[in-house]
């Protein structure tokens, strides 16, 4: 199995050729990660992106106090430090190995050359990215309206916009 | 069972219907303020007498809250708060821009000089003035306060305040009062008893009406609906009650009633007591005296089709069950008997103007303002299919609950 194709399974890479691919994968690296070793630390600079090929991994915040609660757990498959590749911005969780794990890895250095140089792999990518945190955006407005829909029925101060409603609609003559 | 009582339930019932939470019920039920105050005389022998004043002001969102000054020995805080409500709901289904109030006095009058009364009258309306006003609370005449009543109370709110004669309905004609007052409130009973006969296809040429109360509503209804053409067959009083079969002349009965106070020895009237006189075989019957005059006892009994509600709560709520399953049609008092408020609110605006209007403008007003309203009441009731009366008291919390929403707490 050629290096590029591991890529070319993977939901992001969608629609990427095969030179696409190779060239991504000549511009990031494979790693290989044990067991409970710190892929990323939150609060870290030096940006980059994490695809995982192989193994799970666990998503960690800090409460502040010294301790960790895990966000999520996230499989092969998934892509972590997108928001960072674009934005450059510090970590804002830690990424520690679950299990032995392989993944690809692209530093945004290297990303920011590939669009200065104009290559198609490198904007496809970016591409892909955007669609990832439009889809995330979506996803998090439905769960806003859910809460704020919610909150209007569980809370008495919203009484009044519903008998207003109603005075409105139902009994309005 | 207390009339009051009714009048809750009234209230919850449309309340619940329009499935209002308790916490927004609470907040249309509950008085926006209730004051008592110490009315002390002198009396005229020396001695000093001291009566508990009330003035309690339901709601304003709609307007300047309007209610009547009530003089009764049995008068009580909850029967003020209960009527103040009533006049919310009243103004509100009329559709003049008013809230609900009402004062009252705990007093018999009969126990008091004129110059006593006077005195009481006039200490009462130092007490609550400060919470009067023209913009604010409106008093009115009531039970024992009449417009000599209204135009004390008039004057001494002006000694303190300047020439405020809004803040006061139902003066004498010679003092900011309104052409067309007295007649008012039976010119509405009468315009609504029309349309609700309009409303099954019925005129009024030769319907049979029955008609119990013959004060001051009472005999103006009876005009009116004379004139109109419908036989007024029987009235009663409070001494008792008298029938023609033909119908009664009601212009010279009304003369009989001015000159002797009692119906008593009409010329081609039979006498029969006021309770067979509910029971009688007519048409329309309209109770236009005091409060509780149709139970349980007698609701099985009433013969009438349509019921015209003049008075206050003339019909309990036992009662009213008993009438709806006979698919008897009542027209409810906050409809029937509005054309009282419709007037004071002429008046106030006639007061506000300073100008007098005729009392043919004042009567048109009027009769635009019953019709808009029994318009408006009864497309509710043919709409959600429910009783006049429950129908009036969803158009009056729906105006209610959308001036209070609109305004915001």
């Amino acid at each position: 199995m050629s290096s590029s194709s591991v890529l070319a399974d993977l939901p992001l890479f969608r629609g990427f050729d095969d030179d696409e691919l190779e060239r991504l994968m000549l511009a990031g690296r494979v790693e290989r990660w044990s067991s409970g070793s710190v892929l990323m630390e939150e609060g870290d600079a030096g940006p980059r992106l994490i695809v995982i090929l192989e193994g799970r991994v666990a998503v960690l915040k800090s409460d502040g106090a010294g301790g960790e609660h895990v966000l999520s757990e996230v499989e092969a498959g998934s892509v972590l430090g997108e928001m960072s590749l674009l934005t450059a911005a510090p970590r804002t969780a830690s990424v520690r190995a679950v299990e032995g794990l392989r993944v690809f890895a692209m530093d945004q250095t290297v990303f920011d050359g590939m669009i200065a140089d104009g290559d198609p792999a490198a904007m496809k990518l970016g591409l892909a990215i955007a669609r990832v945190l439009a889809h995330r955006l979506e996803r998090l407005n439905q769960r806003l309206v859910e809460l704020l829909e919610e909150e209007e029925s569980d809370s008495p101060l919203h009484e009044l916009s519903r008998f207003r409603h109603e005075l409105f609609s139902r009994w309005d003559f | 069972m207390d009339a009051m009582e009714s009048a809750a339930h009234y209230f919850r019932e449309a309340a619940r219907l329009m499935e209002l939470s308790p916490r927004i019920e609470e907040l249309l039920a509950m008085p926006s303020r209730e004051i008592r105050v110490q009315c002390t005389i002198e009396r005229d022998d020396g001695s000093v007498a001291t009566f508990k004043g009330y003035r309690v002001q339901h709601d304003g969102s709609r307007g300047p809250m309007k209610g009547g000054l009530r003089c009764d020995p049995s008068l009580g805080g909850l029967e003020v708060n209960a009527l103040a409500s009533l006049m919310t709901w009243k103004s509100a289904v009329v559709g003049v821009p008013f809230g609900g109030s009402q004062g009252g006095i705990s007093v018999d009058r009969c126990t008091l000089s004129e110059r006593e009364w006077e005195r009481l009258i006039r200490t009462y309306t130092r007490q609550v003035a400060d919470v009067l006003g023209e913009q604010v609370d409106i008093t009115g005449p009531d039970l024992n306060a009449d417009e000599q009543v209204m135009a004390w109370v008039y004057d001494e709110y002006s000694k303190r305040y300047g020439n405020h004669p809004a803040v006061v309905t139902g003066k004498p004609l010679d003092l900011h009062g309104s052409p067309g007052r007295k007649a008012a409130a039976g010119r509405g009973v009468a315009a609504i008893t029309r349309l609700a006969a309009q409303a099954v296809g019925k005129d009024l040429v030769g319907v049979r009406v029955a008609i119990h109360g013959f004060g001051n509503v009472g005999q103006h209804t009876a005009r009116y609906l004379h004139e109109a053409g419908a036989h007024v067959v029987a009235v009663a009083d409070s001494k008792g009650a008298i029938f023609r079969d033909d119908g009664l002349h009601v212009p010279s009965l009304i003369d009989h009633k001015r000159r002797h106070s009692t119906l008593d020895g009409f010329a081609g009237a039979e006498n029969i007591s006021a309770a067979d006189l509910l029971e009688l075989d007519v048409h329309i019957l309209i109770p236009a005296s005091t409060s509780n005059i149709i139970t349980k006892r007698n609701a099985t009994d009433v013969r009438a089709r349509l019921i015209i509600e003049a008075a206050n709560l003339p019909i309990d709520h036992e009662a009213d069950e008993i009438l709806r399953k006979r698919r008897i049609q009542v027209i409810p008092d906050v409809l029937a008997s509005g054309g009282g408020v419709a007037a004071s609110y002429l008046e106030w605006v006639q007061n506000q103007q300073r100008y007098r209007w005729t009392e043919a403008r004042v009567f048109e007003e009027i009769d635009r303002i019953m019709a808009e309203a029994f318009a408006v009441v009864s497309d509710v009731a043919d709409n959600k299919k429910i009783p006049m009366r429950t129908a009036a008291y969803v158009v009056a919390i729906g105006r209610v609950g959308k001036a209070t929403v609109l305004r915001g707490l």
